[in-house]
């Protein structure tokens, strides 16, 4: 993939605007030339490998639940 | 609603489910339980839902205050956590020692954001939720979904970038 297009979808994917395709394609071309996005790679497949449970274990006693009437929001 | 609308409309979402309780419970077997009991307790509240102008949502939002009242209930995991973290490996020996950096790194760059950005990165991009999806689990807009995974997103590429900027010399 051409480094603009990837530049492009970097930018998309920072600012949240990016699809799960484009998301799914960044994480799929990234390599040595964009090492923070081998990371990101990286980490995303290990935390999905583990389903990285401990995280919301750490963190999620923090967690506000939400009243079920907010539902109809969107 | 019966029988058969339950199974088309809730109980076939079961499936979408999954990531986010296997996130937030753990193993298999309790998001399995989990998954059940939530479907039990939509079925219990099966004339209500079959009103509701939002039933997906309706559906994300009770398993995630589901999630919410579970791990509550077990906040004692919490203490115990840290040492399985420590332990997790990546299975490819020579990734180990840079899955472990980033795994330091990526927990306190979680601690140091807000709740709702944890919340939002973590349905995003690990469970790979869209973001109707995680409006209504979260009970705000897609667009404030937007801005505060874009705000986690940033604040953990900044760190990455720092953390790794002396790799192309920039020390």
């Amino acid at each position: 993939m051409k480094e603009e297009t990837i530049k492009t979808l970097m930018e998309k994917y920072e600012a949240g605007n990016s699809t799960l395709e484009e998301e799914q394609i960044l994480f799929e071309t990234a390599d040595a030339s964009t090492p923070n996005l081998r990371r990101w790679g990286l980490l995303k497949k290990h935390i999905k490998k583990h389903h990285l449970k401990v995280l919301t274990i750490h963190f999620g006693h923090l967690l506000k639940a939400k009243p079920l009437e907010s539902a109809g929001l969107v | 609603m019966n029988k058969n609308d339950f199974k088309l409309k809730v109980f076939s979402l079961s499936e979408r489910l999954y990531p986010m309780v296997a996130r937030m419970l753990g193993n298999a077997t309790s998001t399995e339980d989990a998954i059940q009991d939530i479907m039990m307790r939509l079925w219990d509240k099966r004339k209500h839902l079959e009103h509701h102008p939002n039933i997906t949502g309706f559906v994300f939002l009770t398993a995630r205050n589901y999630c919410i009242d579970v791990l509550r209930k077990n906040k004692s995991i919490v203490d115990d956590a840290t040492p399985y973290l420590k332990v997790l490996k990546s299975g490819e020996d020579h990734k180990d020692v840079e899955w472990e950096e980033l795994n330091t790194i990526i927990q306190n760059v979680l601690k140091a954001l807000p709740e709702q950005q944890q919340e939002v990165f973590m349905m995003r991009d690990i469970d790979g939720y869209a973001f109707t999806e995680i409006a209504v689990a979260m009970a705000i807009t897609v667009e404030h979904a937007r801005v505060l995974l874009s705000r986690a997103r940033k604040q953990i590429g900044i760190v990455l970038e720092n953390t790794y900027s002396y790799e192309r010399g920039d020390y």
